[in-house]
């Protein structure tokens, strides 16, 4: 595997971990009953958190994972 | 204390002596009352702090350790702020303060996440809780997430990436912090490559991180500004309004640093005068654009107030809060008119930057804490009377014991790695030339 590759795999599953934690998450929109504001999911917003967290994670990953041709 | 090799290691890197020892004996016996303090709340619970409900109790749930959230995650604003326009708008001349200003971030931010669970009666349910059930809607939610999470990881991501080529630079001098210093670098030798690497990833992190702080930080005004009924707090200068005031206390704090680093390390060549003199311009500018939002949100308030707001703001003005009021607008009036004279003149004094820096700090303090208490204490919507909050000794501990805590973790800080970036012409850094 390559540097690019782990990059992109970093960056691209912290996105789908965020965009899913802020989706399953409870919905948006006005407090009607407990199905409106529990989450969808259980721990969806700590998926957000460790979704975000990749992201920025994915950096390091960029810089300091060398590449194939320089091992 | 230092080896021989350490001595070699710029800016007073592993050399430490009596006033170090001194200063962090200090700030150790701070640590250890506000810890104590601690103990005391978690096993009796927050019935020693002047914490009480609204109405019924008469006083304020928020109170001291909420302030100070706002004030250290304030604070936080300013280090990443400056490094990120150092990286996008090619400020160069800032670059002396750039890792001041990072670490200054990391540090704010941990210590407003100690304030929020010094502020919780069960921290640990607290914390679980947020993870499981968390609402987006809500700013809680914005400002955990985005503040603590993404703002605190994308501060740290950046300062280890940008100080790589100095722990490197460090880690060729033997002695006892080479390991840590070697660790830190992670194989970095500064080739062309890895440069330009190091180029695009900074520049992205910092288009990314820009947005990022302006939304944690707005999602912190939220938290308020959303509360209608809250006089006081419900409007919507509260975001903007936390947003700049968030700015003036962090480039206040960032210039007293940096002078105090300045002296102490003599370090007159590289950090120089006109780093300060252009934190100083952006200063003065940052507090006309609060001043403005201050009287735009006092002349509404009073315009055809509500009997509840108009109350609240007698409070303020002339009542029990009043000389808190008027001593931060004050604090915040007089550095504004002597760093646009100085501006005008074009004659910089440091010292009077310096002291600007400090009173608009303390001026942020007194702010957050006019913010989160009169609004609980005076401005609600509730069939009950005036309330009263006055923070106890454990409290104040706390509070102490929190701020002593990152005095402490930046001191250290700064004898195991450089306070700013190392020039080639600070003595041992003739290193790289073997390096390509």
């Amino acid at each position: 595997m390559n540097r690019t590759f782990l990059f992109l795999a970093t960056l691209l599953t912290g996105l789908v971990l965020a965009v899913a934690g802020l989706f399953l998450a409870a919905p948006i929109g006005p407090t009607l009953g407990p199905e409106t504001s529990s989450p969808r999911m259980l721990f969806a917003p700590g998926l957000f958190v460790i979704g975000i967290t990749m992201m920025f994670f994915s950096a390091v990953v960029y810089e300091l994972v060398p590449d194939r041709k320089n091992r | 204390m230092a080896t021989r090799a350490d001595t070699r290691l710029p800016y007073g890197v592993g050399q430490a002596g009596a006033r170090f020892f001194l200063l962090v004996a200090g700030l150790l016996v701070l640590v250890g009352l506000g810890a104590y303090a601690y103990t005391r709340q978690f096993v009796e619970g927050e019935a020693v702090t002047g914490l009480r409900d609204i109405g019924t109790m008469g006083g304020a749930p928020w109170g001291l350790y909420v302030a100070f959230v706002i004030y250290f995650v304030g604070v936080s604003f300013a280090g990443i702020t400056v490094a990120a326009l150092i990286r996008i708008l090619n400020l160069e001349h800032l670059r002396p303060v750039s890792r001041m200003a990072e670490v200054l971030t990391v540090l704010a931010l941990v210590l407003g996440a100690m304030s929020v669970i010094v502020d919780l009666g069960q921290p640990g349910r607290g914390i679980v809780n947020l993870l499981l059930y968390a609402r987006p809607q809500s700013p809680f939610f914005g400002t955990f997430s985005l503040v603590i999470s993404g703002y605190l990881v994308a501060s740290m991501v950046y300062l280890y990436l940008e100080s790589r080529k100095d722990a490197a630079l460090c880690a060729r001098e033997p002695g006892r912090l080479q390991w840590f210093h070697r660790l830190w670098a992670a194989g970095y030798k500064d080739t062309r490559e890895q440069r330009e690497r190091h180029l695009r990833a900074s520049w992205w992190l910092s288009l990314f991180i820009i947005p990022l702080l302006v939304t944690a930080h707005s999602t912190l005004g939220f938290v308020f500004g959303l509360q209608i009924s809250a006089f006081g707090w419900y409007g919507a200068f509260q975001p903007p309004e936390f947003l700049i005031l968030a700015g003036v206390s962090g480039i206040g704090l960032l210039i007293v640093i940096a002078a105090a680093a300045r002296q102490t390390l003599h370090l007159q060549e590289q950090i120089p005068k006109r780093v300060f003199t252009w934190l100083a311009n952006f200063l003065w500018v940052l507090l006309v654009v609060y001043g403005y939002l201050m009287i735009v949100e006092v002349l509404t308030a009073i315009y055809q107030p509500h009997q509840n707001e108009e109350a609240l703001i007698r409070t303020l003005v002339f009542g029990n809060y009043a000389w808190m009021y008027w001593l931060s607008v004050g604090l915040l009036i007089v550095p504004l008119v002597v760093l646009l004279v100085q501006s005008v003149m074009r004659r910089y004094s440091l010292p009077i930057i310096v002291a600007s820096g400090v009173f608009v700090n303390v001026a942020a303090i007194i702010k957050r804490y006019l913010i989160v208490v009169p609004s609980q204490t005076h401005g609600r919507l509730l069939p009950y009377g005036p309330g009263a909050y006055s923070p106890t000794w454990v409290e104040y501990l706390i509070v102490l014991g929190i701020a002593a805590f990152g005095a402490l973790a930046y001191v250290v800080f700064f004898k195991v790695f450089p306070i700013t970036e190392v020039k080639e012409s600070d003595g041992s850094q003739s290193l790289w030339k073997t390096s390509e």
